[in-house]
This record gives structure tokens, C-alpha cells and sequence, in this order.
């Protein structure tokens, strides 16, 4: 479990690492936006028992243009292009992970690899010791092309800019947020005082003030024409747990919207339960009963099942 | 001058259909489609081509929708009021998902340009030297971006993060140690992915 800082505690990383470990794979800034100032010390203890060390730059809007995975000491990297370079996600779908390697790991990379002789461009299989082909053809290659144009658009000086803006934005929110009663900010001290492009903030106050918890809020918050938000990945480290990140699109009257439908949801929580309790009241459905999502005797998932399960087979 | 953003809330209210599964739509003999019946003359000489398959031939035919172009359009434009896409609202609620704006000019390139949804990925890449140019360009900034001195963008989704483990666990096997241990925790948790090697295979990798 991360330390009281929120990050891994480097001492019982140690401990872990032996001869025996081949390779680890950090993520910098975490998902709370803290970023991990000793991740070096991390990188050198893992390269000290033989171990290769992987940078998960899933959080790659806080640091574009600003730090690289080579000063860090990482030896392989990836970016997910459907977020840091603007490709849309496409519901799970056309999605591309861009993963980068130092020379030495060169003769393991997938293939095909689109190589340039000087005249022409042409696709080399020829890498016995390839771990061979993670992918059908090429990949999705509209995403490629979406994300090169970005990056042509946006300019060395525009990534950079992105970064700082996304980072400004979050921490205009943050001032917003930590008003907004029953929000609670965890690891707000030290270096977690200072957040990069989002935060993992909690509704624990407002559970034990009120009963209702980061699902009831979720609930409501497609009333006012929000998408729900994303609380965690488990386990829930913070507890009642939701994750922001206003990246660098957004307008100061997108962000005060948001915080602002924050707090009349909050407002609510304390002086109108009913109302939480009802919610949504304006999308197409109501609450979806986990069973029927979770349960594999509810599910169904074909025409041919649907018919089975409720009963309605001819 | 912006309305305060604190005190008058948008009257927001998404389209309820209560629309039925298409399956449910369907009538026995509707076509979205009609498609042309051989005519007699041919019919005639060669009978009804299918029986040459015998017992290949399935019993019962598929259980699709039978349903007009008409109410097919409307049911799933019906759908699509009932999704809340990033296009539509301020997509902050995703963290970690960074919800940028998606210009749509690159869609109009990537969607639509000949030179661009025209070309079969099976094609001699000397005739699709520009899909490839592009790719080699974009492996350059990310080299540039990373530091790091090689870039591949097969990986999709999921496997973004699976490839680099794969590749250290099939980097490592191929300096002789095999691992039989894998602790994985989620990507983007607060505790490191770690691969660990068995004990007796604990011969220094020359990586």
C-alpha cells in the first residue's frame, strides 16, 4: 500500500526487488496527480538487482515537453495516443499504445517495423528474437495519423503549452474544489500540496455527514448534462473516491460549470436527500441494478440469450 | 458575460425512447433490401443452387431482424440521443482518461481521404509508401517526446500496457531465465508491476 506521501514506500520496494525480479512498471504522476519526485531512486534500485523498468505515461498530459522517460532512467515507455495526443477513445475500441524502447531491447520489439532506407519506406519481419506480433497489420492506424497531426499542429512549444495548461487548470479546480463541503483532498501536504494534471479526490465527509457516498453523487451528476465520473481503479486507496482532470480544452466557464454542479450536488446531499435519492431524474434510465450487470445468470449479452434467460425461448 | 456558474444550473433533459431491442422490431417479411430473385430462365437450367450442399445446409435460417431501412435509421438515431459522448458535455469526469477535444478536422482525414481509408493493409507497401511515411514520422517525435530510441504502435488499448510486459518477461527469457511468477497489480495503481523470476533461475541477465 502507498506510503503516508501516497507513493509506493521505497524501502518495502526494496525489499521486494531480488535477483529474482526481471522488470517493474511505475506509473508517474499517479492517478492522485501527485508526481513522484525520487522516482529515479526507484529506476536505479530496480537497474541495481538487474531488473529492466518500465514507464506506464498514462499521466503523460502533465509532463509533455517538460520531462522525458530517458532523464528518468526508464529503459521502455508507453503513451496511450487516445489520451495524451488527442485521438478519441472510441468506446474501448480504436485505441493505440504507442510503447518505446531503448536500443539494447530493439531486437525484441513487435513486428513489423516500419523502417526508412534513405528511398523508401518498407516493413522489416526480420527480428528472430521479436516477441512477434501484438496486432493485426499495422494497428489502428487512423490513430496514428490523428495523433502525428496533433502533434504537427500543436508544435514543440504547443506540447509544452498543453502540459502547463492542463496543470493550471487542475489547480484552478483544486482551489475551486477544496471548498466544496464534504470534499476532502487526500495527501494534501508535502509534495502532494501540489498536484499536476488531476486529482483522486474523496467524499468521505460527505459520507459520514451525510450517507451518501461517491456512487449517489455519480448518480446525480447526469442530471445537469455530465457524463459520470471515473472514482477508481481497486483497490480504493482513497476512500469514496472520484478522479478529475481538466485537461487542457476546457475554458475557465467549463471548469467554474463543473465545480459548480459539484457543490449544488453537495448542497443537496446535506439539505434535499430526496432528491439524491431519486437520481437521475432526467436521463433515459434509472439506476441500473448491479445484479443485472454482474450476475452471470442476468446477463445476456445475444438475441439467442436474452431469449433463454427471460424465459421467452420459442 | 457568463451566467454564474454557481447558482443557475443548466435545464438539462436527455431523450427517453423506451425503444425496443431491434430484435423486437422485427416483422416476418420486411426487408431493408430487396434484393433481386434470379430470374426464371435461369432458375430453370440450374435449379435452386443451394441443394449441392446437402446436409451442410443449414436447417433454420438466421435469426436477424427483419426490419425496413426506415425504422432501422430511427431506432438507432433513437440510441444515440440516449448516449452522452464527449462531444456533448465537459468530459472532466473522466481522470486519467484525459478527455481531450478531438479536432474534427483529423477525422475528416482519417475517415474520409482516399489516400487514407482506399488503402488495404495487405497492399505491397511499396503503393502505400505515404500510410507508412507517417507512421516513420511519428515514431521520430516520439523518440523526440520520450527520449527513448525506438517506437512501435501495434499495441491497442489494452495491450498498451501488456506489450511492455510481455516484452520483459520475454526479454528476460530470452537471456536463458524463465519466469514463473507475475505479480500484477492494475495499471495506474499506486503499487508497481512487478515480474519476478523463480529463484533458481536466478542467473544475471546480461540486460
Amino acid at each position: 500500500m502507498p506510503d503516508e506521501n501516497g507513493f509506493p514506500p521505497i524501502e518495502a520496494f526494496k525489499a521486494a526487488l531480488s535477483e529474482r525480479t526481471a522488470g517493474i512498471m511505475i506509473t508517474n504522476p499517479e492517478d492522485t496527480g501527485i508526481y513522484n519526485p525520487r522516482i529515479k531512486e526507484y529506476v536505479d534500485a530496480a537497474h541495481a538487482v538487474g531488473a529492466l523498468c518500465s514507464y506506464d505515461q498514462a499521466n503523460a498530459n502533465a509532463f509533455l515537453g517538460i520531462a522525458r522517460a530517458k532523464e528518468a532512467g526508464f529503459d521502455m515507455c508507453h503513451f496511450n495516443m487516445h489520451k495524451t495526443f488527442s485521438a478519441p477513445h472510441g468506446c474501448m475500441g480504436p485505441a493505440t499504445g504507442a510503447v518505446g524502447y531503448k536500443d539494447f531491447l530493439k531486437p525484441f520489439m513487435p513486428v513489423p517495423r516500419v523502417e526508412f532506407d534513405g528511398r523508401k519506406y518498407y516493413l522489416d519481419y526480420n527480428c528472430p528474437q521479436s516477441i512477434g506480433k501484438t496486432r493485426s497489420f499495422l494497428g489502428n492506424f487512423g490513430v496514428i495519423l490523428k495523433s502525428y497531426m496533433w502533434i504537427m499542429q500543436h508544435g514543440a512549444e504547443g506540447l509544452k503549452e498543453a502540459a502547463i495548461c492542463s496543470v493550471l487548470n487542475n489547480n484552478y479546480m483544486m482551489k475551486k474544489l477544496k471548498e466544496t463541503r464534504g470534499v476532502v483532498m487526500y495527501y494534501d501536504f508535502g509534495v502532494g500540496k501540489n498536484r499536476l494534471e488531476q486529482v483522486r479526490w474523496s467524499w468521505e465527509k460527505l459520507q459520514q455527514d451525510t450517507g451518501f457516498g461517491t456512487g449517489d453523487v455519480n448518480q446525480r451528476l447526469s442530471d445537469f448534462g455530465i457524463q459520470h465520473y471515473w472514482t477508481s481503479h481497486h483497490p480504493w486507496v482513497v476512500p469514496e473516491p472520484f478522479t478529475l482532470e481538466p485537461c487542457e480544452s476546457y475554458s475557465k466557464d467549463d471548469l467554474d460549470e463543473y465545480c459548480g454542479v459539484l457543490a449544488e450536488i453537495s448542497r443537496e446531499c446535506y439539505e434535499e436527500p430526496e432528491v439524491i435519492k431519486g437520481a437521475p431524474h432526467c436521463g433515459p434510465t434509472h439506476r441500473v441494478k448491479h445484479p443485472e450487470i454482474n450476475d452471470e445468470e442476468l446477463i445476456a449479452v445475444t438475441w439467442r440469450q436474452y431469449l433463454k434467460k427471460k424465459g421467452l425461448k420459442k | 458575460m457568463s451566467r454564474d456558474r454557481y447558482s443557475r444550473f443548466r435545464k438539462f433533459h436527455q431523450a427517453k425512447w423506451d425503444e425496443e431491442i431491434i430484435f423486437e422490431l422485427s416483422v416476418p417479411g420486411e426487408r431493408g433490401v430487396l434484393v433481386p430473385k434470379a430470374e426464371a430462365a435461369v432458375a430453370d437450367e440450374i435449379g435452386d443452387g443451394v441443394s449441392v450442399l446437402g446436409g451442410l445446409k443449414r436447417k433454420k435460417a438466421p435469426a436477424l431482424p427483419e426490419v425496413s431501412q426506415m425504422r432501422v435509421n430511427r431506432h438507432y438515431l433513437r440510441l444515440s440521443q440516449e448516449t452522452m459522448g464527449t462531444d456533448v458535455n465537459i468530459d472532466i469526469s473522466q481522470g486519467t482518461c484525459t478527455m481531450k477535444y478531438s479536432p474534427k478536422v483529423q477525422e475528416h482525414l482519417a475517415a474520409r481521404h482516399p489516400g487514407i481509408v482506399e488503402v488495404h493493409p495487405l497492399q505491397d507497401p511499396d503503393t502505400m509508401q505515404g500510410v507508412l511515411e507517417i507512421i516513420y514520422r511519428t515514431e521520430q517525435l516520439m523518440k523526440e517526446i520520450s527520449g527513448l530510441d525506438h517506437f512501435c504502435f501495434n499495441p491497442a488499448a489494452a495491450p498498451t500496457a501488456f506489450t511492455p510486459m510481455h516484452q520483459l518477461s520475454e526479454s528476460i527469457i530470452c537471456h536463458g531465465a524463465i519466469i514463473r511468477e507475475m505479480r500484477l497489480s492494475p495499471p495506474c495503481s499506486p503499487i508497481p508491476v512487478m515480474l519476478q523470476l523463480p529463484i533458481q533461475q536466478a542467473s544475471k541477465s546480461s540486460l
